[in-house]
């Protein structure tokens, strides 16, 4: 075990300049990214908007009036023009609408007065995400006209969705953009850095950092260090674009963004070092990246919950290292950081690295051998 | 020559790949300061045997040292003596010359301020100074090589291993590389150098011919010409019109074998009376005069005995 801030040194001027020389790198490491960024931010927005809804109640019921004319108010609904009689589930299959609210035999009015009476809601769930947002439109809008109308609701009959609480627009540009962060750089360094390493291997540069007194600890340094401080730059460069441009909250302090970032960024490299080990060409290495990205991806809670994620492949989320920073940027950046939490993931983060880094380097160490 | 100590001492060493065997029990020496050249076709083992002896490669059985030193157990000891330049281009072609040059310099831990004048003295010594800030895959092929010599010596090894430095390169490029080998050695480097190019192993001090993972012959080029011909090659010139029936007797008559070149045939004779019998009864049909065997007579005829047995 031995490191020589000059060859270390060495390695960094080295790193840099090639990335710094090759257009198609700087592109990938800081366009992409910043690209991603705004799609997510502009366009693939999965805010619900335009949903068709129904509301099946008497022609003269006051409360279905206000709660179309305030649906429609909202963005969120178009009414469709229905009458009393129509056969739910037929409106829903006949994509005449997406949701329908169902008064129930004796009337809005006499159920909010009760209290309790069972008001349905038939959604269209094809889209379970969708569908979980329209749910929650509709419980609110339903609980705002009976609070002007002045009846007091029994607590339970409409409840909001945990989620909404700190996104109060359900916008979804400040949800995914924390997000982001992980995702792009994870993907970066994972490719970026994997890539760099098995390059060395392809074109036989290797073979000279083995003849040379090199240590199995500086080269694996010397070949991941500088990617760390490229993976937190992108991380303030996404941070920067999400708060001067989509003007998401940042109510965190910086400092706890740099922990969490620190962490997943190591443990993105441990992985690309696994990768190196097994590959011996560049586009092995792009094949072993993508192979582990999308699995990784899918099951950290970027796009879906993972609280909607069956059990039996949940265990894998709370092995995945971007799971928990992703939760963690959430947490900091827009709630402020809850501190337990965001120290106990950072602990299951911490434990993960460790148990990568320490394979990593194994496996390095056998292979360089 | 022969005061010279050993720096090199491989006693039976094997590597095996599986069942495959690269290298299969050589043994062999090398004296300090001398040129030792590694001959063989690609494949027969020269590249495993320089890995094993810089540490690169653990070997299968049998014991490599330098300086009467166990290699694989005292890596971090020789490794910064040792100057290997591998079969595989090893400069980064997107940095240029200079920066190709700080970096390998810092694998030996030599600070920038140490490296430069170094790589500036190198780069005169190469005859190359005035590329020093170009990138790498601007050079010419020969230029490349250069560089990657510089880079080899970089850190001023005394053991130089140069794995088919001159492979694919030109004429002029390959005499300015041995100038330099040559220049290295008298300086007091031991230079190892593999090539399949029989004409450059006449510059080396001595020779390992190799095949197949096995050392078919030893010694200097004078005793390997004078070990494999006692009676020296024939060159036939014909007076007539080119026979195809002399080749064939020759082969018949078991005088020796043949190859064709320019205006007559290359006869390695095995029956120098026998042969000498036959050109009188071919009297007008052609001439000969015996010639000095090269390295590749050498190296043809150790294969063929080889393979023949």
């Amino acid at each position: 075990m031995r490191v020589r801030p000059v060859t270390l040194k060495g390695f960094f001027k080295k790193e840099f300049t090639q990335i710094l020389r090759d257009p198609k790198m700087l592109f990938a490491i800081f366009f992409i990214p910043l690209i991603q960024t705004v799609m997510f931010g502009l366009a693939l927005t999965s805010e619900v908007k335009n949903v068709e809804l129904a509301v099946l109640a008497k022609p003269n019921s006051r409360v279905a009036r206000d709660i179309r004319a305030r649906a429609q108010a909202s963005g969120w609904f178009k009414i469709s023009p229905v009458t009393q009689t129509a056969d739910p589930t037929l409106l829903i299959e006949s994509h005449r609408a997406e949701a329908v609210l169902i008064a129930p035999k004796e009337g809005f009015e006499k159920a909010l007065e009760r209290g309790n009476a069972p008001i349905q809601l038939l959604v269209n769930a094809t889209n379970a995400q969708r569908a979980q947002q329209v749910n929650g439109y509709v419980q609110q809008i339903v609980a705002q006209v009976a609070a002007e109308r002045g009846y007091a609701l029994s607590p339970g009959l409409i409840q909001l969705d945990q989620r909404i609480l700190f996104n109060h627009n359900l916008d979804t540009t400040s949800y995914m953009i924390p997000a982001l962060m992980v995702m792009s750089t994870f993907i970066v360094l994972l490719v970026v850095c994997g890539m760099a390493i098995a390059k060395e291997k392809e074109t036989g540069t290797m073979e000279k950092l083995i003849a040379s007194p090199c240590t199995v600890e500086e080269i694996m340094l010397g070949k991941t260090l500088p990617y760390f401080v490229i993976g937190l730059v992108i991380v303030g460069l996404i941070l920067f674009v999400g708060v001067a441009w989509f003007g998401i909250p940042f109510r965190g302090s910086l400092w706890l963004v740099a922990v969490n970032a620190g962490l997943f960024a190591l443990s993105a490299l441990a992985v690309a070092l696994i990768i190196s080990t097994v590959v011996s060409t560049q586009q092995q290495a792009m094949m072993g990246s993508m192979l582990y990205l999308l699995p990784g991806i899918l099951l950290s809670g970027v796009f879906f919950p993972v609280a909607n994620i069956p059990p039996l492949f949940r265990w894998m989320c709370y092995l995945n290292p971007m799971m928990y920073s992703v939760v963690n940027f959430r947490a900091v950046i827009l709630k402020g950081g809850d501190t337990a939490l965001f120290w106990s993931n950072c602990f299951w983060l911490t434990g993960i690295c460790v148990v990568l880094c320490v394979l990593a380097y194994k496996n390095f160490k056998s292979t360089l051998n | 020559m022969k005061t010279e100590p050993n720096v090199i001492e491989v006693e039976n060493l094997t590597v095996a790949f599986g069942d495959f065997k690269a290298v299969d029990g050589i043994s062999f020496y090398v004296k300090r300061g001398e040129i030792f050249g590694f001959l063989g076709a690609n494949g027969a083992g020269k590249t495993t045997t320089i890995r094993c002896i810089c540490g690169l490669l653990n070997p299968t059985s049998g014991t490599v040292l330098v300086d009467g030193k166990d290699v694989s157990s005292h890596t971090a000891v020789l490794k910064p003596r040792i100057g290997y330049m591998s079969q595989k281009f090893t400069l980064y072609p997107d940095l240029t010359v200079r920066e190709n040059l700080l970096f390998a310099g810092s694998l030996y831990g030599l600070r920038r301020k140490d490296i430069k004048p170094r790589a500036e003295e190198l780069m005169r010594f190469i005859g190359l100074s005035q590329h020093l800030n170009e990138p790498v895959k601007l050079l010419s092929g020969g230029v490349k090589q250069m560089v990657a010599l510089a880079a080899t010596l970089l850190h001023n090894p005394d053991l130089i291993f140069l794995d088919e430095p001159t492979a694919g390169t030109s004429p002029i490029t390959r005499a300015d590389f041995w100038r330099l080998i040559r220049t290295l050695a008298q300086n007091g480097k031991t230079v190892f150098v593999t090539t399949h190019y029989m004409d450059e192993a006449e510059y080396c001090g001595r020779i390992v011919l190799m095949e197949r993972g096995r050392i078919i012959a030893t010694g200097t080029p004078e005793e390997l010409k004078k070990q494999f011909f006692p009676v020296p090659p024939v060159e036939l010139v014909f007076t007539q019109p080119r026979q195809a029936s002399v080749r064939e007797d020759l082969q018949r008559l078991n005088l020796g074998t043949a190859e064709n070149f320019s205006g007559g045939l290359r006869v390695r004779v095995t029956d120098m009376e026998g042969f000498k019998a036959y050109a009188q009864t071919r009297e007008g049909v052609f001439t000969y005069r015996p010639v000095a065997p090269t390295l590749e007579d050498v190296f043809l005829k150790a294969v063929s005995g080889r393979n023949a047995q």
